[in-house]
């Protein structure tokens, strides 16, 4: 088990910067997500751990010892890749057994390993089938237990559960942590869905446009997201750019304006370093109701009028597109109640639930690059 | 290959002219080459056949034959490998135009081909007067007119099959592959024979059969650069059919050169098939 510390690692294609100055560090034995959409160059800090591609500044420190002069074969580190990449003409005993044949480990340990390995995901009696005789999950597994039979110092999943469909993939997430937990091998995971990272982590890296974006654990990262663009891709789905006013609005409350907008809202939250600010609020903390029908809060401050737009039934709960003519934007609000396109009615954004966020990218950012 | 609702009439043609052009050949091949020498035999008699077999020219012919296939394979093999493998790693713009030169011999005919090299390897052709200079020999060797001119003209002319075939495999390779079976502690040499190797199988199966085959049936090529001395089985029926005159000879060795083929396509598939079982 080892510590990975990457310190401004950059990788420059051409002239195209895929990742520049990445640093974080995965503690032993700890799960660490690296999030982002795809061109934020997640995959290319991945490999360049994996020593697949030669970096061009920075430095990868594994268990402390520098690994950037070190070949791929030589650094010991467990790979899964989004296509499992199994060796189609090996059988799977011959897949797992491939890493502990490079290393001379003797017959019969290999044999015992293994077959302890095999076990570990969950498949025995499939020790002797071929990769296409396999399933999509099955293969995954393989490709689990080939990367970890050879007890790797860091085991590294790009995306690993992407080409699976939804319900095995909520499958293998479990399968994924308890594999983890049991083997306690520091992981790091790629992946673009936030709830991926959020279940499976003991540390979420948001990248983006090759940066990291921030770095927190999952519970930190959902509630106080370091930045606009860290809280877009973990579902903020509300984001607008305004202005801190001077003095409190009332007791603990800072008064922001909304910009391009009339809305001046109340916010529960300590005074930032900077007067611009992106505020931020998640759709089921806003409470609707029907205009008329209003309550204690709907006559507060943070109370806006509000016409239905559009609605999607998730289920759950109904989603609500809300044009607020005192915002820039229309609002996303979820609720339990039945509204109908077009319904007049007055919403809530408590003043505890705001967040306030550095606005270092623009809403939407996610998908500024291809 | 299910034909599914394929219209078979838009491959009649095709198939009606392979049947013609095929079958018929070959069914009058046989009636030529078995037919009784003697004017009170009867049909099929092997006397010609095993004729080429016994007599001492068309045992050399034959012996040469299956040597000079065997070597050209081998050559286009190891040669042709390392110049595939080297295109398949190139970026896009490269491999374009290297692809270009692998196939741009395919546009010269044969016989101009033949006559380049037996300017570049005659007694005082390039190929000779180099060596001279590097002081590996001090009077020129014979490199044509024999089995060595066969095999260089040979080699160059079915070379891009090889890589071709090689290749389509090659480009098809998942890099994944070799990263994980780096990742798992694979040297880039174990990588190549542990992992490369096997998958390129394929294409090393498509290319043997299409190099050695092509190989056995060349003629323009052993017909220029071989020379008189050194006939093989093409060459041979050549002379029996427009030196003597003696079709039925010249069927005989036909059916030799049929038999060879079958022959050699019948342990391909043999071979393919026990090396392939896991390839899906």
């Amino acid at each position: 088990m080892s510590d990975v510390e990457v310190s401004g690692v950059s990788k420059r294609y051409d002239e195209l910067w895929a990742v520049k100055g990445v640093s974080f560090t995965a503690p032993a034995g700890s799960f660490t997500s690296l999030l982002g959409p795809s061109g934020c160059g997640k995959t290319t800090t991945l490999r360049l751990i994996a020593g697949f591609a030669a970096l061009d500044e920075g430095e990868v420190r594994i268990g402390g010892k520098p690994v950037d002069d070190l070949p791929p074969w030589r650094r010991n580190l467990g790979v899964v890749f989004q296509n499992y990449a199994l060796f189609p003409f090996m059988t799977v005993f011959d897949n797992v057994a491939f890493g502990l044949r490079r290393r001379k480990v003797a017959r019969s340990e290999t044999a015992a390993r293994v077959a302890e390995a095999i076990d570990l995901v969950g498949l025995p009696d499939l020790a002797q089938r071929y990769p296409r005789q396999l399933s999509g999950g099955q293969q995954q597994r393989v490709a689990l237990a080939r990367a970890l039979v050879i007890r790797p110092d860091v085991l590294l999943l790009d995306e690993p559960l992407s080409n699976l469909d939804a319900k095995l993939r909520a499958e293998m997430r479990f399968e994924l942590k308890r594999i983890q937990r049991e083997t306690g091998v520091t992981s790091i995971f790629v992946t673009h869905d936030q709830e991926e990272a959020l279940t499976l982590s003991d540390q979420i890296v948001v990248m983006n446009l090759g940066t990291v974006a921030g770095a927190a654990q999952p519970k930190a990262i959902w509630e106080q997201p370091e930045s606009a663009y860290v809280a877009d891709f973990l579902g903020v789905e509300n984001l607008f750019p305004g202005t801190v006013g001077d003095g409190a609005a009332t007791e603990g409350t800072l008064a922001v304006s909304v910009e391009d907008g009339e809305a001046v809202l109340h916010v529960a939250t300590a005074r930032p370093e900077d007067r611009t600010v992106v505020l931020g609020i998640r759709s089921e903390e806003i409470a609707v109701w029907r205009a008329g029908e209003t309550g204690d809060e709907a006559d507060g401050p943070n109370a806006l009028d509000g016409t239905v737009r559009e609605f999607t039934y998730v289920g759950s709960a109904v989603v609500y597109q809300v044009d607020c003519p005192a915002l820039p934007g229309p609002l996303i609000a979820t609720a339990q109640e039945d509204f109908a396109i077009g319904d007049s009615v007055r919403v809530h954004l408590p003043p505890g639930a705001i967040k306030l966020l550095r606005p270092d990218a623009p809403a939407g950012a996610s998908d500024a690059r291809p | 290959m299910k034909a599914g609702r394929f219209p078979a009439s838009l491959a009649t043609p095709v198939l009606l002219a392979f049947a013609v052009f095929i079958v018929a050949p070959c069914v009058m091949l046989l009636v030529k080459g078995l037919e009784p020498t003697a004017e009170t035999g009867e049909w099929p008699d092997f006397t010609n056949v095993l004729g080429v077999f016994d007599s001492k020219i068309g045992q050399q012919a034959l012996n040469r034959t299956i040597r000079i296939s065997l070597i050209v394979t081998a050559v286009c093999m190891l040669a042709g490998y390392p110049v595939a493998l080297f295109i398949s790693r190139c970026g896009p713009r490269w491999r374009g135009l290297l692809l270009a030169v692998v196939i741009f011999p395919f546009l010269i005919s044969a016989v101009v081909r033949a006559f380049g090299w037996t300017v570049l390897l005659g007694d005082s052709g390039l190929a000779n007067k180099g060596l001279i200079a590097l002081g590996l020999i001090e009077r020129p060797i014979a490199l044509v007119q024999n089995e060595i001119g066969i095999i260089v003209g040979e080699t160059h002319l079915l070379m891009p099959y090889m890589i071709l075939s090689l290749l389509a495999v090659l480009q098809r390779i998942d890099p994944n592959l070799r990263h994980a079976a780096e990742s798992l502690g694979a040297s880039p040499v174990s990588v190549f024979w542990r992992i490369v190797i096997p998958l390129t199988l394929p294409g090393l199966l498509t290319g043997t059969l299409l190099v050695f085959s092509l190989a056995m049936t060349a003629f323009a090529t052993p017909f220029l650069l071989g020379g008189g001395r050194t006939p093989i089985l093409t060459t041979l029926l050549y002379d029996y059919a427009f030196t003597l005159f003696d079709w039925r000879l010249a069927a005989a060795i036909g059916i030799v050169l049929l038999i060879l083929g079958i022959l050699f396509v019948t342990i391909h598939r043999f071979v393919s098939s026990r090396g392939m079982r896991s390839y899906g």
